[in-house]
């Protein structure tokens, strides 16, 4: 056996276990703002963002869940919008002129509030005053002496007239369609019989004055609408003076409460004209007043929908209770609707009807002069919301639309609310795929979000981290009332931490995974009766939550135990090979061996890779194998054609297989068969390989040493049992107690190789030799037989050819 | 149906068209519930008499315009037409109160065939449309004499301003024979409705009911006008 070449590792190597003692509070640092370890680049993002004051710098935070992304960025947000003034307040009032376009008025901080509870006591006031005024003796002197001028002038108009027409000897007769002007003679109605009768100049009297009355009458009675105008006039008048003179006192009131001046003022004055214009109103609603045994309703005159138009819709408001700097909102259900704001209907005789008073904001309106969290994948998961967001952005203002008549599923009175000028800075949150695919398929999105906030996954392990680390879990369990964790309890943990990020040299931010076990752990703790989280309950947590999970693995295992999936461990066979694989399951992962073979015989250079054939290998697969026909092509018989036809399969492989780590098991598999050298099936091997030979890291290598130690351990561990690796992925190494004690013990090892050839020697016991500088293999080499083997193929293949073609000769002369 | 007892009262609403009728019945819901009584409707359909009202005979409408002269037979058509009408509007009136109702149709002159109709105590309405419309607070018109108005026709009239949101105006007459100057006063008095007693005073005769009706220009409520009928024979 070469001396050179490497050997398996120490325990040390297999997995780093943080000193207690490191994570005690003695050595704890000072906290970190927010709480955050090792995510300056995505903190400076922040901040930039939370400062900046110019548009469109809208922030994008990526990262995977569980790094404290929300509430870095709520804190962050929180404490810059702690030092911002509070923004205006925005109301919606009716517009008086044309009542389907409400208008936004914007109010100085504070006054939203204030003039809708002054606008509600105005009109009770009023309800009171107005019809008191329009009952007082007062008015009702001025309107029946109205009413009576008028009156009286059309019936003495009509009586003089009827006098008039009698002195002259003409009749009024009334009858249904009308007024009949008939002459008169001798005291009674002339008729036509006897009109024919007088005499041709009395006759012309006759005509001429009843000509003469009709006319006249025609005016007395045309006269009547004119008068009747009139005299709505001067009602009207009347009406309007006594308002006003109800109306502007106390109008006046109220500008001492919401201001003299600004929109405010400019409402009061808009409500002054029109209360002015419809004092009936008020009328109508005293006379609607239920007299019920609730007298004290009677003075909540501003809940009648009659005087909803006087009414303030406040849509954003600074209250006594509102904090008193900038907004900062987390919108969780980030609708169309729930962002823009929405238009309500109420259902009145059937129809659905709506005014200004149902306008309700959205996240928008709430964040406008602050700041808006969204989660990324919702709104995008939304009908129209990100549309409407990206929007209301551009345009810097929010446009309330009705996202039914949008899709016309309905068509009723909506109204055209005034946009409301925006200045917000959004903050999406989502993951690092989501922010892909916006930037390459929404053209917009990077002028809208010029700023990434990019959380990293895990920090480097370090005496610092670790540190930080475990003050972070002790704040966690005293925020959340846990049990407080041991420092042995907490070094467990964030060597878990470690497993979790993959990395023996890394710590995961992720921190939910983390504080998932802790919070379980102290149920056990405090099921047991302690008074804190110790570290056997931190691995009874680790083993219930394997144990939870494992039935799959349990039942891979059970079928690899009886037989049933084919692995061998012990002994050595040509052409077969144990390859790890990795199987997940939601957040489960497990490795199991998988036994791969290699048939070879004479062909014309092709290379089968039985899983594609089938097409239950993935491309990354495929393109392993592709990989190590390169590999063979380029390091064996190099002066003659390449004429192996290979075979190669996953045995007992029925789902897919995916990735390229099995490439390096497949070649030297490859290797055994054209060597006819036995492998040993006590090792299992795992690690990509390139076309140079050398062997790289691969993903979820504990879990692949685990899985065969597991099978091994079940059969009764020899001594023997041995894993590859990829020497790059020994800091990755982070195993569970289990296979380390073995290792200590000596029954067990880990192996990291560079070279394929590495990995050929360790598993045939034959040396790999290396070319001299003749070019040749080393006699008895793995490359050597390798090599013979292959030219063997070619000198068969060269014969085959050479029999062919003198068949074909003697065919045809 | 009737209460019992009081078979014997009708209300009788006299005129000549469905829109005068209307007029009446819009103060008839307050008089029943002041005096029951059964609803009694009466349409009287012009005499065909012509009259000579110029080379193009002409009539002046309510709002000015000038409309030729309907046929009588015309006339009489839209009379009957009316009456029928009046029934429904009788039925709608006395259905809600479960009482009887009556309706004819008739011609002749409108108050001689209005109190040919009545007997007893009877009430008599004689609808016409107003021909000016009030506007705001209107008022019944209270006739009486130097005494005063009876109790009967003060209490009615008062029921009848009540339902039609009106206030009571009482006119009295200065003397007992003063038919003329109240006839002038009432004529240039704008009113909803006139109420007079003709036991109490001052229109006692057909003619100065008559009279009152041609320039009252509005509905005319009269209580013990059979009297006119028994003992005061109506001129033509």
């Amino acid at each position: 056996m070469n001396p050179e070449l490497p050997r398996a590792l120490s325990v040390q190597q297999l997995r780093q276990e943080c000193d207690p003692e490191k994570v005690s509070l003695r050595s704890a640092p000072e906290k970190a703002e927010g709480d955050l370890i090792g995510q300056e680049r995505g903190l400076e993002a922040l901040h930039l963002a939370a400062e900046i004051r110019h548009s469109d710098f809208n922030l994008f935070v990526l990262g995977p869940q569980g790094t404290g992304r929300h509430t870095a960025v709520e804190e962050i947000l929180r404490t810059q919008a702690s030092g911002r003034d509070s923004p205006d307040d925005w109301v919606y009032v009716n517009n008086f002129v044309d009542p389907h376009k409400p208008v936004a008025l914007c109010l100085p901080s504070g006054c939203a509030e204030k003039l809708r509870d002054e606008m509600a006591r105005v009109v009770n006031d009023l309800a009171n005053d107005i019809p008191a005024l329009f009952e007082s003796e007062e008015y009702q002197t001025q309107r029946r002496s109205i009413d009576e001028e008028f009156g009286e002038r059309q019936e003495e108009a009509m009586a003089d007239f009827t006098g008039r027409a009698r002195n002259e000897g003409v009749a009024l007769i009334r009858t249904p369609m009308g007024f009949m002007v008939a002459a008169m003679h001798d005291g009674k109605v002339v008729k036509t019989e006897e009109f024919e009768k007088l005499p041709e100049a009395e006759q012309a009297v006759i005509e001429e004055k009843i000509a003469r009355f009709q006319t006249e009458l025609k005016d007395v009675l045309a006269n009547a609408p004119k008068q009747e105008r009139e005299h709505r006039g001067r009602i009207e008048a009347l009406n309007a003076e006594m308002a006003k003179r109800a109306v502007s006192g106390r109008i006046d009131e109220a500008r001492e409460v919401v201001g003299k001046k600004g929109a405010a003022s400019d409402f009061l004055s808009w409500v002054h004209d029109d209360m002015v214009e419809n004092p009936e109103l008020f009328l109508q609603a005293a006379a609607e007043q239920p007299d019920g045994p609730f007298p004290e309703v009677t003075g909540k005159a501003h809940l009648q929908p009659l005087f909803r138009r006087y009414m303030v819709n406040v849509i954003v408001a600074s209250g006594v209770d509102a904090p008193a700097h900038a907004p900062v909102i987390v919108e969780n259900l980030p609708t169309f609707d729930r962002l823009i704001g929405r238009i309500e209907h109420i259902s009145q005789m059937g129809s659905l009807v709506t005014d200004f008073t149902l306008i309700r904001p959205g996240a928008l309106h709430r964040a406008n002069g602050g700041y808006l969290v969204l989660d990324a994948r919702r709104v995008l998961g939304e009908p129209y919301a990100w549309d409407a967001l990206k929007r209301s952005i551009k345009e810097r203002s929010i446009t309330i639309t009705s996202l039914g008549e949008r899709v016309s599923l309905f068509s009723t009175t909506s109204l055209e609310p005034d946009p409301i000028p925006l200045d917000v800075r959004v903050v999406l949150v989502g993951d690092r795929f989501l922010y892909s695919l916006l930037v390459m398929l929404d053209p917009d999105f990077q002028e809208l979000f010029k700023i990434q906030a990019d959380f990293e996954e895990a920090v480097d392990r370090s005496d610092e981290t670790l540190g930080r680390m475990s003050l972070l879990l002790r704040h966690y369990a005293d925020k959340e009332d846990l049990l407080p964790p041991a420092d042995e309890a907490l070094a467990r943990l964030l060597d878990e931490s470690t497993r979790i990020a993959g990395d023996s040299k890394k710590l995961s931010l992720r921190l939910g995974p983390v504080t998932d076990i802790l919070r379980e752990a102290e149920h056990y703790a405090r099921a047991s009766s302690r008074t804190e989280v110790l570290k056997q309950d931190v691995e009874r947590t680790l083993d219930e939550r394997d144990r939870r999970a494992s039935r799959v693995r349990d039942r891979v295992r059970e079928a690899i135990a009886r037989q049933t999936l084919m692995i061998d461990t012990e002994g050595c066979k040509v052409g077969q090979i144990n390859g790890l694989s990795v199987h997940e399951l939601g957040e489960f992962r497990f490795g199991r061996p998988s036994r791969i073979t290699a048939r070879v015989r004479m062909g014309a250079g092709k290379l089968v890779d039985i899983e594609r054939e089938v097409e239950l290998g993935g491309p990354l697969h495929s393109k392993g194998v592709m990989i190590l026909a390169g590999y063979l092509t380029a390091t064996y018989a190099l002066d003659m054609p390449f004429s192996l036809h290979a075979s190669l399969v996953f045995e007992q492989s029925y789902g897919g297989i995916e990735g390229d780590s099995a490439s390096c098991a497949e070649l030297i598999a490859l290797l055994s068969a054209l060597s006819e050298l036995e492998i040993r099936q006590d090792m299992a091997i795992t690690g990509s390989v390139n076309q140079l030979g050398q062997v790289q890291a691969i993903g979820g290598v504990n879990e692949k040493i685990e899985g065969y130690f597991d099978v091994c351990a079940e059969r009764g561990l020899s001594g023997s049992h041995r894993v590859l690796i990829p020497a790059a992925n020994v800091d990755h190494l982070m195993l569970r107690d289990r296979v380390t004690t073995a290792v200590e013990a000596g029954k067990f090892g880990v192996i990291p190789i560079r070279t394929v050839d590495e990995g050929i020697e360790l598993m045939t016991g034959v040396p790999a030799g290396a070319r001299d500088s003749g070019g040749t293999f080393p006699a008895g080499s793995v490359n050597a037989l390798v090599e013979a083997r292959l030219r063997e193929f070619a000198m068969a293949r060269k014969t085959f050819a050479a029999r062919i073609r003198a068949t074909d000769g003697e065919e045809n002369p | 149906m009737s209460a019992p007892g009081q078979e014997e009262r009708k209300l009788v609403i006299a005129a000549e068209s469905l829109g005068g009728a209307e007029a009446a019945l819009a103060f008839c819901r307050a008089i029943l519930d002041w005096a029951p009584a059964t609803p009694s409707g009466l349409i009287v359909e012009p005499q065909g008499v012509a009259f000579w009202t110029g080379r193009d005979p002409k009539l002046v409408s309510t709002r000015g315009t000038l409309l030729a002269v309907p046929t009588l037979d015309r006339v009489r058509r839209i009379a009957r037409r009316d009456a029928k009408e009046l029934e429904a509007r009788l039925s709608n009136l006395a259905g809600p109160l479960d009482i009887e109702w009556h309706c004819a149709l008739t011609s002749g002159e409108l108050v001689r065939a209005a109190c040919d109709a009545l007997s007893g105590e009877d009430i008599l309405v004689l609808g016409q449309c107003p021909v000016f419309r009030g506007r705001g607070r209107s008022r019944v018109l209270l006739l009486g004499d130097q005494k005063g108005p009876s109790e009967a026709s003060r209490s009615l009239a008062e029921a009848i301003a009540r339902e039609s949101h009106a206030s009571v105006a009482v006119l009295l007459a200065k003397t007992q024979d003063d038919e003329d100057a109240m006839v002038g006063i009432v004529e240039r008095t704008h009113g909803t409705a006139v109420v007079v007693d003709l036991d109490a005073g001052p229109v006692r005769r057909a003619e100065t009911l008559r009279r009152i009706y041609t320039v009252a220009r509005c509905p005319i409520v009269a209580l013990e006008a059979a009297r006119v009928r028994a003992g005061d024979a109506p001129d033509s």
